[in-house]
């Protein structure tokens, strides 16, 4: 509750200042809903993303046309719910011995099943990066303070959730990261209307014997209120080049993604996986219709595993339980590329891009059935399972690598230049996380499992300069 | 191009918004199959499994329990079987008659589960025993695998055994025991018999038992000793004298069948030599053996007074025939078979094994017909005509784990084994 009071004084400082002070202030309201997305979580079962009210009063102080700084105060509820099945691992005795020649009882597999939810009030500091064009551009990152006003839990009778039972040993502070970006489009000289995707995760373990951590997407939709006439802004500008070639622009991109794994052994069991890929990249130019890409893109990659295993994200054979496995097994990254972007010929028309690329795991999971036969003494099973495991604990949090892409590029409408471009992407490090691995299955750490992505992209650049 | 644009959009949200359904685990299939005859029951070779064997599927799901095809074989043993193969029935039951071979103690029936597709599911097994003659099979599980005394009445046609702290008669096969109940027959701990097929019964609680009419009815005995309430050592000689021994108390017999007794050995302390043997020689003296090492006795007072003899090397055992001869187990040399025809003045060396250790001496001379069947433990069954020739002696039966041997009304073979609960049957067929 201190913590609370603390924020609002704050904030309405924060305001007055505005006031007093409004050349170069924006304050905004922003309303939405996120969606839950808990890190740290140990391997198995289901994390449903849960949706949750987000509200925000932003306030923002430009030192330029491009770059500033925000801060506000959030509100928000974020609730977690997992659902995980019993597995039996172990063949089942029925006492089927003819001393007890009694009807079998089906074995039971339970739904565990357990809850919580957290309300939040958050006070961002973020810089904020504005790309000017017929719909502005921004982006934003930095730091978001949390303070845990509530929450609530329903464990389960299940073992693995035991350790939500003590309420009390919920952290109530978090410090995280906060991503976002966005478009914003202008209703009048002084009223934006925006519409934000923010990527939100906290950093400290909410619970004590848990490596958990918060996190969620957000997708808010804001008024914001320049305290500064748009005119008035622009009635200095610097001088600009009427180029193209020397403006900021963004690109949108949306595709399609195919990748593969390399593992060293065993390939024969792997079949590629196609995903989405969306995202953004800022083009900065660097002369002669050379640019430098950068920006974030939404990838979804991995593989399929089809093939008798103990493991239903890896093969895996030890003599133990084994199951006829199908299944994918999907990472969500944010790719953040380093490229450059170099013109074959006249621009617009074919380029070629390369350079580095860091990719951050949002979520990984493995999804599909596991089909199980038991023929333990007179006893005959066929089960059906249907898999959802978050896996996240067991994959690396980043990868890097390298990409090439190719394409050409093309004005419609005169003003949008619309990019169709093939890429083909190298992971360097090994997909999974080989402390965690090697407690699992000590074995399975001598195979390093590698992800290869071939990409097709659209991609359509908005005119700049415009506002 | 904004179209497409939007339509490729569109597309990669809808992809990344794939939902996936919750974890789950459902059954399929689930069969249990067994056989309703219980396993491990004990069989003559050559005899018939009940009078016939059901095999049944169970489950609990809405599978067609005649859509399963089992083929039947013999596993172990030569048996013969009335089904090869069949369906289920609706039921989800198939009947057959197995006849058991004669090829092994161990038999088993096996059935080899298919579906209609021909995958095959899983197989079971209904393992039995096979008894035989001439040849020793064991029984390590039911009463019989724990039994610690036997006796057999020849006349009467009944053997009883003491089994872990009860009383069992022996049923129409000789490897089936059934449990007698009676309020007199409490915790019985050992059994004798004397010639006049009285039968004795001791508790652990120090009381003593006795039938005169071959196990129909059990009355209590004066208690031997009236103020112990634990177990008691019980010997009936070859005169019908109960002597009974504790270590805290001095050795008593009675004469009368229980009804009175008497304090022997005021004077020799026979009682501080241990539990043993006594036997009555023809001219009325006694001969005591005691449980401890080299305590041969004779007593011409009907125990009052004892005169210790001299063995040879270090005896525990002694055994007297209808003739008088003296036969005597001493650990010398392995084990040694040492025979006195002059009452226990001196003693000829017959016979020698080397057991592979050794221990104290149960029932080591079993008489059946003409033959003499010597236990020694830790080496097996020795079996001769004349305990006193050398050159009759033949190896009966080699097993080391041996302690304890019996013989039934039938003259069925039960030797017991030391360390593992189980006994060993031998039927001969001549």
């Amino acid at each position: 509750m201190k913590n609370f009071k603390l924020s609002i004084i704050l904030l309405l400082l924060l305001l007055c200042y505005s006031v007093s002070y409004s050349q170069s202030f924006t304050t905004g309201i922003t309303s939405g809903i996120n969606f839950s997305d808990i890190h740290g979580q140990d391997v198995g079962g289901k994390w449903c993303s849960k949706p949750g009210p987000s509200e925000g009063l932003s306030l923002g102080y430009s030192f330029n046309k491009s770059i500033g700084i925000q801060t506000g105060i959030g509100f928000s509820t974020v609730s977690y719910e997992h659902k995980n099945q019993y597995y039996q691992y172990v063949p089942i005795n029925y006492y089927l011995s003819s001393m007890y020649p009694y009807p079998i009882i089906d074995p039971i597999y339970y739904q565990g099943g357990s809850y919580m939810d957290f309300s939040f009030v958050r006070i961002p500091l973020l810089v904020a990066v504005t790309v000017p064009s017929a719909v502005q551009f921004n982006m934003r990152a930095g730091l978001l303070f949390s303070f845990a006003k509530g929450h609530g839990s329903n464990p389960n009778y299940y073992y693995y959730n035991s350790y939500y039972s003590d309420y009390k040993d919920f952290t109530k502070n978090d410090f995280g990261f906060l991503f976002s970006s966005g478009v914003s489009y202008p209703l009048s000289d002084r009223i934006d209307l925006s519409l934000n995707l923010n990527y939100i995760t906290g950093r400290k373990k909410f619970m004590e014997y848990s490596a958990m951590r918060h996190g969620s997407s957000e997708i808010t939709i804001g008024v914001n209120y320049n305290f500064i006439k748009k005119n008035k802004l622009n009635s200095n500008p610097e001088p600009q080049s009427d180029s193209s070639a020397h403006r900021v622009t963004v690109t949108y991109s949306a595709g399609l993604n195919y990748s593969w794994s390399t593992f060293e052994s065993g390939s024969d069991k792997y079949s590629p996986l196609s995903g989405p890929s969306l995202g953004f990249s800022v083009n900065i130019p660097l002369g002669h219709e050379v640019y430098f890409l950068t920006g974030v893109t939404f990838e979804r990659k991995g593989y399929a595993l089809k093939d008798s295993s103990e493991s239903f994200y890896r093969y895996q054979e030890r003599g133990g339980q084994e199951y006829l496995v199908d299944t994918k097994i999907i990472t969500d990254y944010a790719v953040i590329p380093f490229l450059i972007s170099l013109p074959l010929g006249k621009s617009p028309g074919v380029f070629f891009n390369t350079g580095p690329w860091l990719g951050l795991k949002l979520n990984s999971r493995t999804v599909g059935l596991a089909y199980n036969e038991i023929n333990s003494g007179s006893v005959y099973r066929y089960t059906k399972n249907v898999v959802y495991d978050d896996i996240e604990k067991v994959i690396n949090n980043y990868d890097i690598g390298w990409l090439f892409s190719g394409g050409v590029s093309f004005l419609v409408f005169n003003n949008y230049k619309v990019d169709l471009s093939a890429q083909f992407s190298a992971g360097f490090r090994d997909l999974f996380e080989k402390k965690v691995l090697s407690d699992i299955d000590p074995a399975s750490i001598e195979q390093k499992m590698r992800l290869r992505t071939m990409s097709l992209h659209l991609g359509i650049t908005l005119p700049s300069g415009k506002r | 191009m904004k179209k497409a644009f939007l339509f490729l959009s569109l597309l990669c949200l809808i992809i990344s918004c794939e939902r996936y359904p919750d974890p789950s685990i459902s059954v399929l299939k689930d069969y249990s199959f067994t056989f309703q005859t219980t396993q491990g029951n004990k069989y003559f070779q050559g005899e018939w499994v009940g009078d016939s064997i059901l095999f049944k599927a169970y489950t609990n799901h809405s599978q067609v329990a005649d859509s399963i095809y089992v083929l039947f074989d013999i596993q172990l043993g030569d048996g013969t079987i009335t089904v090869q193969s069949a369906y289920m029935n609706t039921f989800g039951e198939v009947s057959l008659k197995w006849r058991l071979g004669t090829g092994s103690f161990d038999q088993k029936l096996r059935a080899r589960i298919y579906d209609l597709s021909g995958k095959y599911l899983t197989s079971a097994t209904l393992a039995v025993y096979a008894y035989r003659n001439d040849g020793w099979d064991p029984s390590a599980s039911g009463p019989d695998a724990g039994m610690s005394g036997l006796v057999a009445d020849t006349v009467n046609k009944v053997t009883y055994m003491v089994s872990n702290n009860t009383l069992y008669r022996q049923g129409e096969k000789y490897f089936i025991w059934n449990a007698v109940t009676d309020a007199n027959v409490i915790s019985p701990r050992t059994i004798n018999i004397d010639r006049n097929r009285v039968i004795y019964i001791s508790t652990w609680s120090g009381e003593l038992i006795k039938s005169t009419d071959h196990g129909l009815s059990w009355d209590k005995c004066t208690k031997p000793y009236p103020d112990r309430s634990e177990y008691i050592y019980v010997y009936v000689s070859n005169d019908n004298y109960v002597w009974v021994y504790a270590w805290d108390h001095k050795t008593r017999y009675s004469a009368d069948g229980g009804s009175t007794w008497t304090d022997i050995d005021p004077q020799s302390g026979i009682t501080a030599q241990g539990f043993g043997n006594i036997f009555r020689l023809k001219d009325g003296s006694l001969l005591y053996h005691g449980g401890n090492c080299c305590n041969l006795n004779r007593s011409f007072d009907n125990g009052l007074t004892w005169t210790k003899l001299t063995t040879p090397g270090f005896s525990n055992k002694i055994y007297v025939n209808d003739k008088d001869e003296i036969f005597l187990c001493s650990q010398s040399g392995g084990t040694t078979i040492y025979k006195s025809t002059d009452y226990g003045l001196t003693f000829t060396s017959v016979y020698s094994v080397f057991p592979q250790w050794n221990t104290s001496m149960e029932n080591t001379f079993n008489k059946w017909g003409h033959f003499y069947y010597i236990l020694i433990p830790g080496y097996g069954i020795l079996k001769t005509s004349d305990p006193g020739n050398p050159d009759s002696y033949t190896e009966f039966y080699r097993n080391s784990d041996l302690f304890n041997l019996f013989i039934d009304h039938n003259g069925v073979l039960i030797a017991k084994t030391l360390s593992t609960n189980t006994v060993f049957y031998y039927k001969n067929s001549r």
